[in-house]
């Protein structure tokens, strides 16, 4: 010890037992900080010298330099000389730094109370030996370096601020304190050269010329501007730092605490690397002839090389898990910290508010239509995304190398050309997609999608299914690191999806023989179904099948198998001139020209039944037995329209929940088809609209509208009627209330007398009072779960034409 | 690798994820883009002034998505720029810890 370090102890010493408790907190902290340096440069010592002794024993070794590749032996050797670098610039005499004793310091420190003078010095002392190679030679003082925290800086209240580690605020001063008294002493105090720095210093020259990104750490780090005493005053009055718009955010440098933990699994490899080495030194030893007489001996051995090369395996995922964890821990800590920075130097109020809804702003807010339209372009999966795309998906797309980043569809490249093609005409998905979840195991599985489909399957499948699964299948490719380019599988597909688009476009074959026989077929069958209801059903008894005969009776003419087979011929000419057709009914004329053949809905238009001349169609005569007379049909429909024109005004809920309304005999008749398909499932999801319907208006438009009250009122009433209709008496009424009211028939919820079962709900809706008395009853919460977008819906419709 | 070609790589094959085991593989993916997310958004704050960020987080707050939209056209023009910086950042600097 020399004797300036030595006055230097004996003075700081004195001084302690006249501490404040503040210094006593600060030289606390700066001997814990300091004893974490030695304790972090201790291990970076130890780490590299067996880092250097793997890649030299390495690079001597002949089986290593024989199975690797000639850029892995160049990894190596550049390794080999930047550790070496690092490896001489730390300070000999960390090579006596004592583990267990650092961490016995630790402890000690935590608990100093400053009695025992005999501990304190030792500890100072020996944490001053420790550092003196380091310090003496950028020309430091210890004493100066402590005496510095204890009486000039402010980093207790940094702390106190940030919620630094001290680690941290000893790094950070270490690299960036110039504070005038110690400029010059301690201004040269990192040099060394870390991979991290080593990393930052590299310039690489694609990187936007160099010039829009910075790879300098210290924009990331707080900067010690402060003063010791701060005028709160001055700081409100301080203007807010300007912000250019042409600042571009420094990256985070990757983190030390990273690196320290990717440098335990390296070791760990390192030593399993060794050992798979000498192994396989022994295993080369084995000569045919030895072999021979130890065979087993052999066989021991390759099953402990094989075993090696699993655990190699294993660890090396471990190390690329852990290392992607401890990143985004790292950089998201560095990231809080970073905004309240702005928060306070910038003066950005909001700042942290803001960042804190970074979540909400990418999980839900929908792309700008620029972005839309890049995706658009990449894939079906770039497709599907599109449709329904957060930010957040589509920045996980990026990831793989699509998405908004990337202007063209790198991902999917030359393979995916003809699906470009297929995609304009391709139907939309909608929907929010997780591209991670699109890609996933579990997601193929649920599907059925976990193993390659046959051409059947992909026949049976919709358009619509087969795009989604072509999304699925581009996702699944790129979550494995791999492209869709020259993957048979997936040209397979795209063909099946052009096939169906085939089918799907029927103006590309209109002219088209096939589709035209293809059209008639259709027809033929649309013609036999009317022709059926016609002679099944009475005229008076729906408006659609008043329209249905009408035109039941130009089909079931036989007229229009006519027509589309002039329309259709051989060679795809139209057949006009056939003396078979006759020129002068409607249709004949009107399809003259097979290019502006109209689509064939617009031909059934069910409200053009004036254009129709029924006179000008002899057949209707033939099938006149099973049909009312014009004239008679004419007037029992207006009337009639106006009866359903009433009626669903006064019930707009029924109309658009899908019910089928007809007025038999003067009575509604409501009628809901309850299947899979059907407008519903579950005949209480037709019941929840009914009783909805039904419900009384005061009690909707009373002060508290549509209260949760009322919406369990309404479910009690949708298991009671669900009940009844199940022939089960439930809250004191009997099944036999609903008869010729409503039934179940088949897959059909029939309710034939629409206002006495409005009748029938007003005298349950008046008993469930007792069910429902308030907000705790059991309905409520059932009512509550059906989602208050569902109610709101409900209701909304139910009011859409009443007049205020 | 020159910068575009970072962009382009496939992250999965750019650290060598290909053998960690596929649930594990979402999970980092995930964490990864949730950063690249937070890396976005410090720099969205970095760039705006207090005034704007006050009416980013107003829009957001009430759902404005049109305006959102609009705002974020007018005020941060060079946003694709932003994500495709942040992207390329996070893959070349997960890839050299990970090195």
């Amino acid at each position: 010890m020399n004797e300036r370090l030595d006055f230097g102890i004996n003075n700081q010493i004195e001084k302690r037992f006249d501490l404040t408790d503040e210094q006593i907190q600060k030289l606390k902290l700066v001997l814990l900080m300091m004893i974490k340096r030695l304790e972090h440069k201790a291990k970076e010592y130890f780490d590299l010298e067996n880092l250097l002794r793997g890649i030299r024993a390495n690079l001597a070794n002949s089986a290593f330099l024989k199975n690797e590749s000639i850029e892995t032996v160049e990894k190596e050797k550049a390794k080999l000389q930047v550790y070496t670098k690092n490896f001489e610039k730390l300070p000999s005499k960390l090579k006596e730094v004592d583990q267990k004793k650092l961490n016995d310091y630790f402890g000690n420190i935590r608990n100093f109370d400053f009695k025992n003078a005999k501990r304190l010095k030792s500890i100072y002392e020996h944490v001053s030996i420790l550092m003196l190679d380091y310090l003496e030679e950028k020309n430091h003082s210890f004493d100066v370096f402590v005496d510095y925290f204890l009486n000039e800086s402010n980093f207790v209240n940094y702390k106190l601020k940030y919620n630094q580690s001290v680690y941290e605020i000893a790094e950070e001063f270490l690299v960036n304190n110039k504070q005038e008294k110690i400029e010059d002493k301690i201004d040269e105090s990192n040099d060394f050269v870390t991979n991290s720095e080593a990393y930052q210093n590299k310039k690489d020259e694609s990187f936007f010329s160099g010039e829009l990104i910075s790879l300098k750490p210290e924009a990331f780090q707080i900067k010690h501007e402060e003063k010791n005493i701060v005028d709160q005053s001055a700081v409100i009055e301080e203007k807010p730092a300007k912000v250019s718009k042409e600042n571009i955010l420094p990256p985070i440098p990757p983190d030390l605490k990273v690196e320290v933990s990717q440098k335990k699994y390296q070791k760990k490899l390192d030593e399993l690397r060794n050992q798979l080495l000498v192994k396989q030194e022994k295993l080369s030893k084995f000569g045919a002839l030895k072999g021979l007489f130890n065979q087993k001996g052999k066989q021991n051995l390759l099953k402990e090389i094989e075993a090696i090369q699993v655990n190699i395996e294993k660890l090396k995922q471990e190390k690329l898990s852990q290392g992607i964890s401890s990143f985004v821990l790292e950089r998201s800590a560095a990231l809080e910290r970073r905004v309240k920075q702005i928060e306070e130097e910038n003066q950005k109020k909001f700042a942290g508010k803001l960042y804190a809804f970074y979540e909400k702003y990418f999980m839900k807010k929908l792309l700008p239509e620029k972005m839309i339209a890049k995706l658009e372009k990449q894939g079906f999966l770039g497709r599907l995304l599109a449709n329904g795309c957060t930010v957040n998906a589509a920045l996980s797309f990026s990831l793989f190398g699509g998405g908004i980043a990337i202007g063209g569809a790198s991902i999917v490249g030359a393979g995916i050309l003809s699906g470009r093609r297929l995609l304009s005409g391709a139907a939309s998905g909608v929907g929010s997609y997780n591209l991670l979840k699109l890609g996933s195991d579990a997601w193929a599985k649920s599907h059925g999608w976990d193993k390659e489909l046959s051409d059947l399957e992909l026949k049976k499948m919709s358009s619509d299914t087969l795009q989604t699964y072509l999304a699925h299948y581009e996702a699944r490719v790129l979550v494995n690191g791999k492209s869709v380019n020259n993957d048979s599988y997936y040209k397979n597909l795209l063909k099946a999806f052009e096939n169906k688009l085939v089918g799907k476009k029927p103006e590309i074959k209109f002219d088209n023989r096939v589709f035209g026989e293809y059209l008639i077929a259709q027809e033929k069958e649309l013609d036999q179904r009317l022709q059926k209801a016609l002679v099944e059903k009475t005229k008076d008894k729906s408006r659609l099948k008043y329209y249905a005969t009408a035109i039941g009776v130009f089909v079931g003419s036989g007229m229009l198998q006519k027509v589309l087979g002039n329309l259709f011929v051989k060679d795809g000419s139209a057949m006009t001139d056939q003396p078979n057709i006759e020129k002068s009914t409607l249709l004949a004329e009107q399809s003259s020209d097979v290019q502006s053949f109209p689509p064939l809905t617009e031909n059934f238009d069910l409200f053009d039944e004036k254009a129709l001349n029924v006179d000008a169609i002899p057949e209707l005569k033939v099938d006149a037995s099973g049909v009312v007379p014009t004239d008679t049909i004419q007037v029992v429909n207006e009337s009639y329209l106006q009866n359903l024109t009433d009626f669903n005004g006064s019930h707009p809920l029924l109309e658009k929940a899908g019910g089928a309304v007809e007025i038999i005999n003067g009575k509604a008749q409501v009628v809901f088809d309850i299947s899979v398909g059907g407008d519903f499932e579950l005949k209480q999801q037709a019941l929840r609209r009914v009783m909805m319907d039904v419900f009384p208006l005061q009690e909707v438009l009373d002060k508290d509208g549509l209260s949760v009250v009322d919406i369990g009122r309404i479910e009690s009433n949708v298991t009671t009627f669900t009940k009844l209709l199940e022939g089960k008496s439930f809250h004191g009424f009997s099944s036999d209330i609903l008869k010729d009211v409503m039934k179940m028939d088949g897959g059909q919820l029939v309710i034939s007398d629409y206002d006495k079962l409005a009748k029938i709900s007003e005298q349950v809706l008046a008993e469930s009072k007792h069910w429902v008395p308030d907000a705790s009853s059991g309905f409520v919460k059932v009512g509550q779960s059906t989602g208050n977008k569902i109610w709101e819906t409900m209701l909304n419709t139910k009011l859409q034409n009443i007049k205020t | 690798m020159n910068w575009r070609e970072l962009i382009s790589t496939n992250i999965i094959t750019h650290l060598g994820l290909h053998n960690i085991d596929e649930k594990k593989r979402l999970q980092l993916l995930a964490e990864i883009a949730d950063l690249l997310q937070k890396q976005i958004m410090v720099r969205l704050i970095e760039f705006l002034n207090d005034e704007e960020i006050r009416e980013f987080f107003h829009l957001l707050e009430h759902n404005e998505d049109k305006e959102l939209s609009k705002f974020l056209d007018e005020k941060v023009p060079n946003l694709e720029e932003i994500i495709y910086q942040e992207l390329g950042n996070i893959k070349r600097d997960l890839a050299a810890v990970l090195s």
